[in-house]
């Protein structure tokens, strides 16, 4: 019982300092009207630097069985969102390549946890103590860079 | 107070109660359903609150072993909130405290089909779908 109470605090803690040291800006950074409408509906919008091209390239072509869910979109629509998610992707020329360290060219992510610089901050915490912190789940950045 | 201002009190609150939930873009909604439900079967008369709440409350069978059910996102309660399976709130799907439910045709057809292939397993029918807005737009 005492690890996980201890991983507990630690998340609590981070969550405290979160905001300041990456702030919500860039959480709610999605621009494009149409991503933060159809991805915001379930979760929260992932701003599209979080991953490279080719991870959007393959959420974008199987919305129709998304983690489980249908969420196929009208094909207009979906190439606007593939469109923008590509354009800024984290190793698109308008992305940010600090997201992409150590990422592997032959790995192809479907989600922000199975990233590199996401398991290297965040990689230590048990997703118990992500509950207890209240985040839900460790892929709701805004509960705590809310 | 008499009878008959009893029932003049009754008919106003009845009158102003179907007044704030009526919405032209909902009604034409489900007259579009109710055609499409004429369409499929002769005998169809109109759509049932009763219906519809049987169907919202029932466990259903053919779709995901995690969501057989609406209740299993919107909660059994229509008027509280639920969450998606991503831990996203829903907002209430009680129209007295959504008012804006079942007013946007596209909004419609897109979570009918996406919950109904979830739930279900298939597409919902049109007397399904009339059924539930109509129950949902008494809640």
């Amino acid at each position: 019982m005492r690890s996980p109470m201890i991983f507990g605090g630690l998340t609590l803690t981070a969550c405290l300092l979160a905001p300041p040291v990456l702030g919500a800006g860039f959480f709610r950074s999605v621009a494009d009207a149409d991503a933060r409408k159809e991805c915001g509906a379930c979760h929260m919008p992932y701003p599209p630097a979080l991953m490279p091209a080719r991870s959007w390239e393959k959420i974008l072509g199987s919305l129709d069985s998304h983690f489980g869910e249908n969420a196929a979109l009208p094909e207009p629509t979906r190439l606007k969102i593939l469109a923008y998610m590509t354009g800024y992707a984290g190793d698109a020329p308008k992305g940010n390549a600090w997201f992409m360290a150590r990422l592997r060219k032959t790995d192809t992510p479907a989600r922000i946890t199975e990233m590199p610089f996401w398991r290297a901050i965040y990689g230590g915490f048990s997703l118990r103590s992500f509950k207890r912190a209240g985040v839900k789940r460790p892929g709701n950045c805004l509960g705590c860079h809310g | 107070m008499n009878r008959a201002a009893i029932f003049v009190t009754l008919a106003g609150l009845a009158a102003s109660t179907s007044i704030a939930l009526a919405d032209d873009r909902r009604d034409a909604i489900v007259a579009d359903f109710a055609k499409s439900a004429k369409a499929a079967d002769a005998s169809f008369t109109a759509f049932s609150a009763d219906r519809g709440k049987t169907f919202w409350f029932a466990t259903q069978t053919g779709g995901k072993p995690d969501a057989t059910s609406c209740t299993a996102c919107h909660t059994k309660n229509p008027k509280g909130t639920g969450q998606t399976r991503a831990g996203k709130d829903i907002q209430p799907m009680a129209v007295s405290k959504t008012p804006d439910r079942f007013t946007d045709p596209e909004k419609v057809a897109k979570w009918f089909l996406r919950n109904c292939t979830t739930v279900l397993g298939r597409e919902c029918s049109a007397t399904e779908k009339g059924d539930v807005i109509t129950f949902l737009a008494s809640q």
